[in-house]
């Protein structure tokens, strides 16, 4: 009984949809276009993400250290700024290698290594790079660098620079554009999401309300609200389901076709490259959306007919 | 037994009176035929009966019980047991001449193998085998009614109420129509016709309810009537 119940009800739905065919074209193409545009959103979203992130691991706090400090006393201080919370990532780069990366950069400039090998001793400090988790971290991990008192016997002559003071104000100035650039890019696709919400409810509140006579007819007979209810959330998730399908399709030509552009804009991966690397996360998404805001609209449209 | 019983059912729209003090039963098998002009308070009967409108004062019973009281369930069951007839017939346009008279059973809960014997005869009843795959729009305003019987009685209600069925046919669809609710009587469905129409009320022929202005005006069983 309940399978045939619910068999009739997926049938219904199926049917209202391909025998209303023309209405059906109109709410999947307005499906289609909503989705397409949350997609591209969500694909443009991918790429400021990238950006912003790429732009925040260029963001760090250099401690410069004094020659005479050895990798023991260094390391003990790495351990200990490990502990804070609001560190992500340290990066230990010992004179040494500080040398070596010089040398190697400017491999090809016999001048400034001439110059190098004129001196007696290495120019360049070990040093720790500290990336913090949050933008706003920097000040605190600088704080602690400053109070730091691991080095009891003389805590300040092993640091001989910290360079977030010299840094400050690009750094903050950086993290202010990269936190307004999230925020504006979050909040242009949840209202694209919106948007296109409020246009499906609409239309598919049209449908309904054409079908309001139908409505009314099933419930004289005595069919229960599920039953007459069921088969329209069917179309609308029907509505939804080949609306985000066309739609993904669609993100193809025309996220492979802006993908230079937005390379040559941004710099990082293009639009195209994200698509590719994220389809099933991206066909997911809109599904879901596409799928929730059609049953959701259905339900919404009908609720006015039979709950009375 | 009283399937449907009136008593002091009063009902308003507004200030306008629809129904005033109507009181009357409807007995098992019975067919009743309602007559008054329009606004006399015919359609508001079923609309009653059906529980599609609340009432001002007084009860209207099915089976005893009162329609305005009973439950969703209840209700629900009470319109399972009645089949109705519309002056303007309301197809459901996008569903084949079966799927129209299917669909009644399907929303019942009737199962498939059921449904395949039962659609086909009542298609038979009312003459319209050939014109099982048509749309509504395919068909004739008298082909349409048939459907719309049809479907009312697919699942052999107890009762059906016909509100001006024929309001929108020509004199040979009507009399077709009348008979085809003569014969449904006959199989023991209690049938309430509500019309304006002299020639159906005399070709009916039993019990007639005359409404004027919300109230009966008679209640004759030998057909007299006001008109």
């Amino acid at each position: 009984m309940m399978y045939t119940q619910t068999k009739r009800i997926f049938y219904l739905g199926l049917v209202n949809v391909i025998r209303n065919s023309f209405v059906s074209f109109s709410v999947i193409f307005v499906m289609t276009m909503s989705l397409f545009i949350v997609g591209f959103s969500l694909l443009f979203g991918q790429v400021m993400s990238s950006v912003t992130d790429e732009l925040r691991n260029k963001v760090d706090v250099t401690v410069y250290f004094v020659p005479e400090t050895t990798e023991e006393q260094i390391f003990k201080f790495r351990d200990r700024l490990g502990e804070l919370s609001q560190v992500r990532e340290i990066i230990y780069v010992s004179q040494t290698s500080a040398l070596e990366e010089y040398r190697k950069r400017h491999e090809n400039d016999i001048e400034v290594l001439k110059g190098l090998d004129i001196l007696d001793d290495n120019p360049f400090r070990a040093r720790l790079s500290i990336r913090a988790q949050q933008s706003g971290d920097f000040e605190s991990i600088a704080r602690f660098l400053e109070n730091e008192d691991i080095f009891s016997d003389n805590p300040t002559t092993v640091i001989e620079k910290i360079d977030y003071y010299q840094n400050r104000e690009i750094i903050n100035r950086l993290t202010s554009v990269i936190d307004t650039a999230t925020f504006f890019t979050r909040l242009v696709i949840l209202l694209l999401i919106f948007i296109s919400f409020i246009i499906v409810f609409n239309i598919i509140r049209l449908i309904i309300y054409l079908s309001r006579e139908e409505i009314k007819v099933m419930r004289l007979i005595g069919a229960e609200d599920s039953y007459v209810r069921l088969p329209f959330l069917i179309s609308g998730g029907i509505y939804g389901l080949v609306g985000s399908v066309v739609a993904t399709l669609m993100l193809y030509p025309v996220s492979y076709w802006l993908s230079p552009a937005v390379e040559r804009f941004f710099g990082g991966e293009g639009l195209f490259a994200y698509y590719v690397s994220e389809f099933f996360l991206l066909i997911a998404v809109l599904i879901v959306i596409g799928v929730l805001v059609g049953v959701v609209s259905s339900y919404l449209s009908t609720r006015r007919y039979l709950d009375d | 037994m009283d399937i449907i019983s009136f008593e002091k059912a009063t009902k308003y729209y507004g200030d306008a009176i629809a129904l005033q003090d109507v009181s009357f039963t409807v007995k098992d098998g019975e067919f009743i035929t309602f007559v008054g002009h329009s606004g006399a308070g015919k359609s508001t009967l079923f609309k009653l009966i059906l529980g599609e409108e609340d009432l001002y004062g007084g009860t209207v019973c099915r089976d005893g019980v009162d329609i305005t009281s009973m439950s969703e369930a209840e209700l629900l069951e009470h319109r399972r047991k009645t089949g109705m007839i519309f002056q303007n017939f309301r197809l459901l346009s996008r569903k084949t001449v079966y799927e129209n008279i299917a669909f009644a059973m399907e929303a019942l809960g009737y199962d498939e193998t059921q449904i395949e014997s039962d659609v086909p005869y009542a298609l038979e009843l009312v003459d319209l085998r050939h014109k099982v795959w048509s749309f509504p729009a395919e068909l004739s305003g008298g082909e349409q009614q048939r459907v719309a019987i049809a479907r009312a009685i697919v699942h052999q209600p107890e009762l059906l109420l016909a509100d001006e069925p024929v309001g929108n046919l020509d004199p040979v669809n009507a009399h077709e129509v009348v008979n085809i609710l003569k014969q449904i009587n006959k199989l023991g469905t209690a049938v309430m016709l509500s019309t304006h129409d002299r020639s159906v009320v005399d070709k009916v022929k039993g019990r007639v309810i005359t409404l004027v202005n919300g109230e009966v005006a008679m209640d004759d069983k030998k057909g007299k009537y006001i008109l």
